[in-house]
């Protein structure tokens, strides 16, 4: 639970932190900093269910995803504000390193430890966006046609 | 010049700002068609990648434009000017102002005040600080990791002006970095060489352009995805060359990988 506390205190920070780099406006970085610990909560929360870092990634992308939607709707601001700091923590940056190394090596063993998690991460990742930017992007075209509609109804009444 | 003029030279402007503050390409593709839609524009053909634009328009008269547009400065995310940008799409399509103003009103935009350097210096190490935790390392690592992340912070301030090459930066940031994580580890002043590698490497790492290519590719903007994918591996084994140099120089190469 402690190491729970921890990895979600420093994930909090990373985001923070990486939120002041990206140049996130001021009032928005405890929620730049806020996003990244949800998204390293639910990453664990699924640890505790598989081990499948495909499942993880793709659950937490969509959960970062969904929470930076909504933020952006609630802010007037283009999500990636706020999706940005939220991947900072699933990032497969250390996989990816130890892959090239591995590469660089010519040490197959490295390369096939570490280069399957980082494929599975980054398309775990690049998939729970995507579903969740599909999903917000229908919305929005249904809500402005439903509104459309209402409103040539109302002139049509009048 | 004619209102259409303005309008697409504004547009290639505008989209080349927001592509390098940080805006994936779908959304730089649906501000560009709602602007020209507002203005009633037709027959509006845009190709985009990260590094080019391709624009050609029709005014309502069938007067046509067209006009490219290369973009050499790479990716700087700034998501203040983002944030801005997108306001001032919003408002362009509410407002319709007159083409010649919009020159001036996208110069107001990306003009924020931002983060002093000293501010984005803790913010980068606030940061490291964190991943610094995430992969439970010492404090004496940790101490390591923090002078590192200053020198490359600070060679990213200086050095960019000289060496254009993001591959040579690479480079040359990591072996500084894994020379200096290299002498903390002999003099004592570090417990794990890898650690401090990985986590400064983090820094450089192109996480956000290797998630968008990714994300790219399952858009269906296959081109870009592959094209900034490669440059993600080139610019990775870059900083994994200069780890890898640094500790040939030093003579610690077997065991120590």
């Amino acid at each position: 639970m402690a190491e729970a506390v921890k990895l979600v205190l420093c994930s909090f920070c990373s985001s923070f932190g990486f939120g002041i780099v990206f140049r996130v406006q001021r009032k928005y970085l405890l929620l730049a900093g806020f996003s990244g610990a949800l998204t390293r909560i639910v990453y664990l929360l699924l640890l505790q269910v598989t081990s499948e870092t495909f499942i993880c990634c793709f659950l937490a992308a969509m959960a970062a995803t969904l929470f930076s939607e909504w933020m952006a709707v609630r802010t007037k601001n283009p999500s990636t504000v706020f999706v940005y700091p939220a991947i900072v923590p699933l990032m497969p940056g250390g996989t990816l390193y130890y892959s090239i190394v591995g590469l660089m090596l010519q040490d197959t063993e490295r390369v096939n430890a570490n280069l399957v998690p980082c494929i599975h991460s980054l398309v775990g990742l690049g998939l729970g966006f995507i579903v969740i930017s599909i999903f917000m992007h229908y919305r929005r075209i249904y809500r402005s046609r439903k509104k459309r509609l209402l409103f040539g109804w109302f002139i049509k009444k009048a | 010049m004619k209102d259409l003029d303005y309008l697409l030279e504004f547009l290639l402007r505008f989209s080349e700002r927001m592509l390098v503050s940080g805006a994936n390409l779908e959304r730089v593709d649906d501000s560009v068609y709602r602007i020209c839609d507002a203005y009633g524009c037709q027959d509006v053909q845009f190709f985009s990648l990260n590094c080019y634009l391709s624009l050609s328009m029709k005014n309502r008269d069938g007067e046509k434009a067209s006009g490219q547009r290369c973009i050499w400065s790479g990716l700087d995310v700034h998501l203040e000017n983002l944030s801005q940008l997108n306001q001032l799409s919003r408002q362009i399509c509410a407002e319709k102002p007159a083409p010649e103003t919009l020159e001036g009103l996208l110069q107001e935009a990306v003009n924020t005040k931002g983060y002093s350097q000293p501010m984005l210096l803790a913010g980068y190490l606030l940061a490291m600080a964190g991943l610094t935790g995430v992969f439970a390392s010492s404090l004496k690592d940790l101490a390591v990791i923090l002078v590192n992340s200053a020198l490359i912070y600070l060679a990213g301030v200086y050095l960019k002006r000289l060496v254009y090459n993001k591959i040579v930066f690479n480079v040359l940031c990591t072996f500084v970095a894994g020379s200096v994580a290299i002498g903390a580890v002999k003099l004592g002043l570090a417990d794990d060489l890898y650690i401090v590698m990985i986590v400064n490497s983090m820094m450089l790492v192109p996480g956000i352009p290797m998630v968008n290519s990714f994300r790219n590719i399952l858009c269906g903007n296959e081109i870009n995805g592959i094209v900034e994918f490669f440059k993600v591996i080139l610019e990775t084994t870059a900083i994994v060359g200069g780890f890898i140099l640094s500790i040939y120089v030093f003579g610690l190469l077997g065991g120590a990988l």
